[in-house]
């Protein structure tokens, strides 16, 4: 196994939250699902969270050690605010008065605070049973808006019982012995741009990354020697290879185009940069289990 | 009756909103859309809020701002037809719209001093939503554009966008803000005055209860100040409410081809529906397509690789080679024939309406190649006037590779 790869599956097992983003259409799930399965290797328990209107974990985890929640802001407000306030009483009055209840509704980081306050309280009470926590974020953008929200919250509020609470989950997102953050990116363009900015503000909120990984780098099904045969026969009079010439161009370019960029990736990113190939079965099931073969090689 | 084409669709729409999951190619398919209609005569806007530099990129600019740029870069469109595109920055939008709802400057320099009003519209999560959708109500009312193509945010599951107006409208309702705003006639009253409102006071204490009596002071005064804009914000809320249900509005729902994307457009659609403003039609987008070689294909491809190779004792080398370039093939025979499964299962679910395919654009294209090529992908039957030269070395391209084809089957 490669020191990356055996350094991430380490990860796994030690910190209490691993936070898997990237940009929209990367295989976050995917990854999610097949590093839950490879730390169940080695935990007795795993949990997978997804923040999701229509929950997508559960269909691709497998196994009795791997469980997966869905933490939707409306259906814990009632939780986080039990225990916040504690006093039964109280809770119910907030919830029944409908001006606190708009307020809470429509008031930007009330739903992403309560989200990130049943997380971290999800993460300590696993995190007492050996349990590690994977957590399948939102893409890029918002991943960092809802990782900001702490910090965002505690200072706008400044003292109070949600500051404190915004305290708690931040002391953790920011805590590199129990919290680190895997970014899951594909080898084109526009995915490496936003992963490159991703990085960097992760680094300047003081989120620590454990990897990088590329998911869906295409094998190559041509020699090196090919492309030049191929341009060649395309250059000289006549129909060359016909119809086969064009899908192969297409093919090389693409895997030029993966490896410039992963390059671009390794001269930006210090964390380690851990490649994955593309899986061709379109069952997201086969995939997961592509995955995990290819982490544990 | 035939349900209209891609181009009928979207030249009768004064809004078109792009809806689909991440990663989809979203933003290229709405500058091509407002694209084809500036060719067709129009005074376009796409309005994007991807800040990746590849859009402005293939629009030939060296960057796009929170304001309209015309998009000069394609040369010899239709003599009424405009380009226009905007990168929207949130933050400046707030602020901007601060500047034309509070007049007096003093009164300026509180909202705009004021934690709460900073966090609202800095950094607190839904600022990017609110914000487009406050802007784009800003660009309707102007009536500078006659088509807006909207490019909506990556949100996780693409449709809080459309509740924002909703929430917007709501967020400024009677109901929050009833309690927090000064009494008529005693404007110094300011938010304590309102605890001898027996509902706002219990209101106010149970939410400095559970967010901190500084924070519920800091509301109180946030709304206060806010007292003269609430009306104008509630009336813009429902404004673009009104506006996305328009029966001029067209919601687009862009998907890729794989069954994660399809699931996902469904979903949107479905929500969509909910709303009363269900997906006009779909668009497939990078859809894979593969030839079947005619018998002899592959050996008269291993003959000519065998000639240039150096003559028959290369033909055991060519022949690998040419077997090669039919794995690759192969393999793209395979991914089309699933892509080919999912438009297969979109039109089925859509019906009757109209599921539209987009080409897969090969790798290592210039931005603007790429988005020339996504142009020509979707309405090729119906080519603007003179775009552009590149369109029509692209054109010229196509049907040579077309003409090879022939005389290869033939």
């Amino acid at each position: 196994m490669r020191a990356e790869t055996s350094h991430l599956l380490n990860a796994l097992e030690q910190r209490q939250l691993i936070l898997v983003t990237g940009k929209g259409g990367t295989g976050k799930s995917t990854l999610v699902a097949a590093l839950a399965t490879l730390a169940a290797r080695r935990c007795e328990r795993v949990l997978v969270v997804e923040f999701n209107a229509t929950p997508r974990l559960p269909a691709l985890i497998d196994g009795a050690a791997v469980r997966a929640i869905n933490i939707e802001a409306d259906q814990v407000v009632g939780t986080v605010l039990q225990r916040l306030l504690r006093l039964p009483a109280i809770v119910s009055r907030v919830l029944n008065n409908r001006v606190v209840r708009i307020f809470a509704n429509t008031s930007p980081a009330a739903r992403e605070m309560i989200a990130m306050d049943e997380l971290r309280d999800v993460v300590e009470r696993s995190a007492a049973e050996n349990c590690p926590v994977i957590a399948d974020l939102p893409a890029s953008g918002h991943a960092l808006s809802f990782l900001d929200t702490p910090r965002a919250v505690r200072d706008l509020l400044r003292v109070g019982p949600i500051a404190q609470v915004a305290l708690r989950a931040e002391q953790l997102l920011l805590d590199p012995a129990r919290c680190e953050m895997v970014v899951v990116t594909l080898p084109e363009e526009l995915p490496v741009n936003e992963t490159l900015e991703l990085v960097e503000r992760a680094r300047q909120l003081k989120l620590a990354c454990l990897a990088v990984v590329v998911n869906q780098v295409p094998a190559s099904l041509l020699d090196p020697d090919d492309r030049p045969l191929l341009d060649a026969l395309h250059a000289q009079d006549g129909p060359g290879v016909g119809r086969y010439d064009a899908p192969a161009r297409q093919h090389s370019e693409q895997l030029a185009q993966a490896r410039t960029q992963i390059e671009r990736l390794r001269s930006a990113v210090k964390a380690p940069i851990i490649e994955l190939p593309r899986c061709a079965q379109p069952d997201a099931r086969c995939c997961v289990d592509a995955l995990v073969q290819a982490l544990s090689a | 009756m035939t349900p209209p084409d891609l181009a009928q669709l979207i030249d009768g729409a004064s809004l078109v909103v792009c809806l689909g999951s991440g990663g989809v190619g979203k933003t290229t398919l709405s500058a091509v859309l407002a694209l084809r209609q500036a060719a067709s005569g129009q005074r376009a806007l796409v309005l994007t809020i991807d800040p990746a530099r590849r859009l402005a990129d293939a629009l030939g600019m060296t960057s796009l701002t929170n304001d309209p740029a015309p998009v000069t870069s394609f040369a010899k469109m239709h003599p009424d037809g405009a380009l226009s595109a905007l990168m929207l920055d949130p933050t400046a939008t707030f602020d901007h719209l601060i500047g034309i709802l509070v007049a007096d400057p003093e009164r300026r320099a509180t909202l705009l001093g004021n934690r709460f009003y900073q966090h609202l519209s800095r950094s607190l999560a839904g600022t990017l939503e609110y914000m487009a959708v406050e802007r784009l109500h800003a660009l309707v009312k102007s009536e500078q554009f006659d088509r807006i193509v909207l490019d909506t945010p990556p949100t996780t599951n693409a449709l809080d966008f459309l509740e924002t107006p909703d929430r917007v409208a709501l967020f400024f309702s009677d109901k929050v803000v009833r309690w927090f705003l000064p009494n008529t006639g005693k404007p110094s009253g300011g938010w304590t005055s309102r605890l001898f409102n027996r509902a706002g006071s219990t209101a106010l204490l149970l939410l400095g209860r559970v967010a901190g009596e500084e924070f519920a002071q800091e509301t109180a005064t946030f709304f206060g100040t806010f007292a003269d804009l609430l009306a104008s914000f509630r009336l813009r809320g429902v404004e673009i409410g009104n506006l996305l249900r328009d029966k001029r509005t067209v919601f687009l729902v862009v998907c890729a081809p794989d069954h994660n994307r399809l699931a996902e457009a469904k979903a949107i659609d479905q929500r969509l529906r909910e709303a009363g403003c269900g997906a006009a039609a779909f668009v497939v987008n990078r859809v894979d397509q593969a030839f079947v070689p005619a018998p002899g294909e592959l050996e008269s491809a291993v003959e000519r690789a065998t000639v240039l190779l150096g003559g028959t004792g290369e033909r055991d080398r060519a022949r690998a080679f040419v077997e090669r370039l039919e794995n690759v093939r192969r393999a793209q025979e395979s991914a089309a024939a699933q892509h080919a499964a999912v438009v297969d299962e979109l039109r089925a679910y859509a019906r009757p309406r109209s599921v539209f395919t987009a080409p897969l654009v090969p790798a290592g294209q210039s931005a603007r190649a790429s988005l020339l090529a996504l142009y020509l992908g979707l309405f090729a039957e119906t080519p603007p006037a003179g775009i552009e030269p590149a369109v029509a070395l692209a054109k010229a391209a196509r049907a040579e590779r077309r003409g090879r084809r022939v005389t290869d089957t033939q």
